[in-house]
């Protein structure tokens, strides 16, 4: 067949098709890489880390004006080298670089060199590390190339790489057998995955089978729904205003024009507001704003017209936009105003996220709250500038985080003030800290009985899975709520009330007191349900439900 | 000097050499560092060590609370010795935090030699 033909000798057009369609195809998987890893290591991104060295290998390729094979892989394996990214990416380039190594003085490929190239990638591959550990992508490189070896007399690149791809494929699920870790989280190694996908790209790439068929039928479905719904309102509307007059309240703004549309969002701060609105009525909700202010950046899209894509990536666009807002009008500090008044001797610093704990902190005595917390950890410079803005000359701070007790601790050594850090690592342990906090007692001491009472605190927290693992021998699911306590997980269901009542039913050491702190995610009725849950267990204990308003946990639970 | 951490129910000291040996087998399980070389400067040489002797190259510095880690490596030729130095800081780092507790300060990596490596069969 003519085909067969043009499977026996790789030029530079085919080289580069087939380094396409392994970017290709390593884009395409990227995330399911990713979701592989099973060590939350520093190297966690295994998918994006490979997909980024080899963008930047082919870039480097593309820019390559030769036609000679030797020069082409040369140029892949140099971008490789300078791309590299995370331990999986520089593994990745030195198999590029065996790959441009074999090919050494070739004008093009055959199957010779293919097989040389796949031996001589792992040769360097496994040269560049001192201890080799097998059941990784090493071994999944090897067991290709040794494939590739007993292949020397066939003569077409197809077959041989599709029988390398099914040593490797054999390779890549005997893995877990390998490595335990892999083996407790029953996935496959993600590195050698990645490595099994460039191949198959690669192959896809040689016989011009890159399959963007599916990547457009999925799209089509897309558009399919996105055109289903029905548009109530034509008129996205956007406005930023320049606000003339300080004390603008957002929420005023909200009620009056949420009767003119619906997709409503309005944030912003004291000086900036962007409001966003789908509407039949532009003009009032323009004619509105001007009246708090000066209107700068307005959009007003039909979109009736607009296809249904567009709209989904603009809608997308804007959230984005909106989310980063939102972010930045979050004071970064917010000080006490009734504290700054009175004669204090000892100033004190949290760290914390949502409005009703810090209203709750600051009730306490409080006298700068530093937004943060899980996954927001303030910076030290944070901390020394918090630290200067007090006017006490001795000062208690509450890190409420485990990973921000380090950056609180820089602060204290690069300031001349006396610093004392309470190693907080919850919000209800720096409340029964504060119960007790007494202006008058020395720095030390306080420290030290402060630190006894957090001790008597059980603090539980519920939160959502952010992507499957095994911790504690639970296995978590993507979006399973989990249910912390004192930082460990206790308790892995899908619902909120369930995990609860395992909790309880483990911890329960005869409380007298309950605080329900809900956040995100979560409403009154449902705390309510919670109390009802504990209720249960005791009768005589007292309960008190607040709203904290912090992101990322619905429930924060103190025990005391 | 030892490294000392305070729990509920005592305090646990945690020597030097420890922290040493975790910090250099973490640091061998990265991709692209093929040696360590010995930590006595005036030695002058980059001699490859094994295995056995996984401290070597390896040396830390504890003041009061906070310590500091310093690796001499050797890296093999034809990798990128930035991305390869990164990653065994923060590995080292994680192991540390994760299997130890400690909260390690200050990770300084020489690259005392390059390594051309004998694949040519």
């Amino acid at each position: 067949m003519e085909q067969n033909e043009e499977f026996k000798i790789i030029d530079d057009k085919t080289f580069k098709d087939m380094c396409y369609g392994a970017l290709n195809k390593l884009k395409e998987q990227q995330s399911y890489i990713d979701s592989l890893n099973v060590f939350p290591v520093p190297d966690g991104d295994t998918g994006t880390n490979m997909l980024l060295t080899l963008q930047e290998a082919v870039e480097n390729l593309d820019k390559s004006k030769s036609k000679r094979i030797d020069k082409l892989t040369q140029a892949l394996s140099k971008g490789a080298l300078m791309g590299a990214r995370g331990n999986s990416g520089v593994i990745l380039s030195q198999l590029l670089r065996g790959l441009s190594e074999a090919n050494k003085g070739n004008q093009v490929m055959d199957s010779q060199d293919i097989i040389h190239s796949l031996s001589r990638a792992s040769k360097i591959a496994y040269q560049g590390v001192l201890r080799p550990v097998e059941g990784t992508i090493l071994t999944v490189a090897r067991k290709a190339a040794e494939r590739a070896e007993e292949l020397e007399e066939t003569k077409d690149i197809e077959k041989i790489l599709n029988e390398v791809i099914q040593a490797a494929h054999t390779a890549l699920n005997k893995t877990p057998e390998q490595l335990p870790q892999l083996k407790e989280a029953g996935v496959v190694d993600a590195g050698g995955q990645g490595y099994l996908i460039i191949l198959k790209g690669m192959l896809a790439g040689l016989t011009g089978k890159i399959e963007i068929v599916e990547e457009e039928e999925i799209k089509k479905t897309v558009t399919e729904q996105g055109e289903a719904e029905e548009l109530k309102y034509g008129y996205c509307t956007q406005t930023l205003i320049e606000v003339k007059d300080r004390d603008v309240d957002i929420n005023e703004i909200k009620e009056d024009i949420e009767q003119f549309g619906d997709s409503m969002m309005v944030v912003g701060d004291d000086d900036i507001i962007k409001i966003h609105i789908h509407t039949d009525h532009p003009g009032i909700i323009l004619e509105y704003a001007l009246k708090t202010g000066s209107l700068r950046d307005i959009t007003i899209d039909n979109m009736r017209i607009q296809s249904a894509e567009m709209r989904k990536e603009s809608e997308k666009q804007q959230q984005q936009e909106f989310e980063q807002i939102k972010e930045e009008s979050q004071e970064k500090i917010v000080k006490n105003k009734k504290t700054t008044q009175m004669n204090k001797k000892i100033g004190i610093i949290a760290v914390a996220k949502g409005n009703g704990i810090k209203n709750i902190l600051l009730e306490l005595g409080v006298d700068l709250i530093i937004d943060g917390g899980q996954s927001m950890n303030p910076s030290t410079n944070d901390f020394v500038e918090a630290v200067k803005e007090i006017k006490q000359e001795k000062i208690i701070i509450f890190p409420n985080n485990k990973n921000i007790i380090s950056a609180a601790k820089q602060a204290k050594s690069l300031s001349d003030k006396e610093v004392s850090i309470i190693e907080t690592r919850t919000i209800p342990e720096a409340i029964a800290a504060l119960l007790i906090f007494n202006d008058q007692k020395e720095l030390d001491e306080l420290k030290t009985i402060m630190e006894k009472e957090t001790k008597q605190v059980k603090t539980i927290e519920i939160t959502n899975a952010v992507k499957d693992s095994k911790v504690n021998g639970f296995k978590i699911d993507q979006e399973d709520v989990i249910g912390i306590v004192n930082g460990t997980i206790k308790a892995v269901g899908d619902d909120e009330l369930d995990v609860i009542e395992e909790l309880i039913d483990k911890e329960w050491e005869c409380e007298d007191l309950i605080t329900i702190y809900y956040g995100d995610g979560a409403d009154f009725k449902e705390a309510e349900k919670i109390k009802d849950k504990f209720q249960e267990f005791s009768k005589d204990v007292e309960i008190e439900i607040y709203e904290g308003g912090q992101p990322l946990y619905p429930y924060i639970i103190s025990l005391e | 000097m030892v490294k000392e951490i305070n729990t509920e129910l005592g305090k646990i000291f945690i020597a030097e050499e420890v922290i040493e040996n975790i910090a250099g087998l973490s640091a061998m399980e990265c991709y692209g560092l093929v040696g360590m070389s010995s930590k006595n400067m005036q030695d002058g040489i980059a001699d490859l060590l094994g295995l056995d002797n996984v401290s070597k190259g390896v040396s830390v510095e504890i003041e009061e609370d906070e310590v500091k880690i310093f690796l001499n490596i050797v890296v093999e030729y034809g990798t990128n010795i930035y991305e390869v130095a990164n990653n065994i800081i923060e590995r080292v780092k994680y192991t540390l935090k994760n299997r130890v507790g400690i909260e390690v300060e200050d990770i300084e990596i020489n690259v005392q030699g390059v390594r051309i490596g004998n694949g040519t069969e």
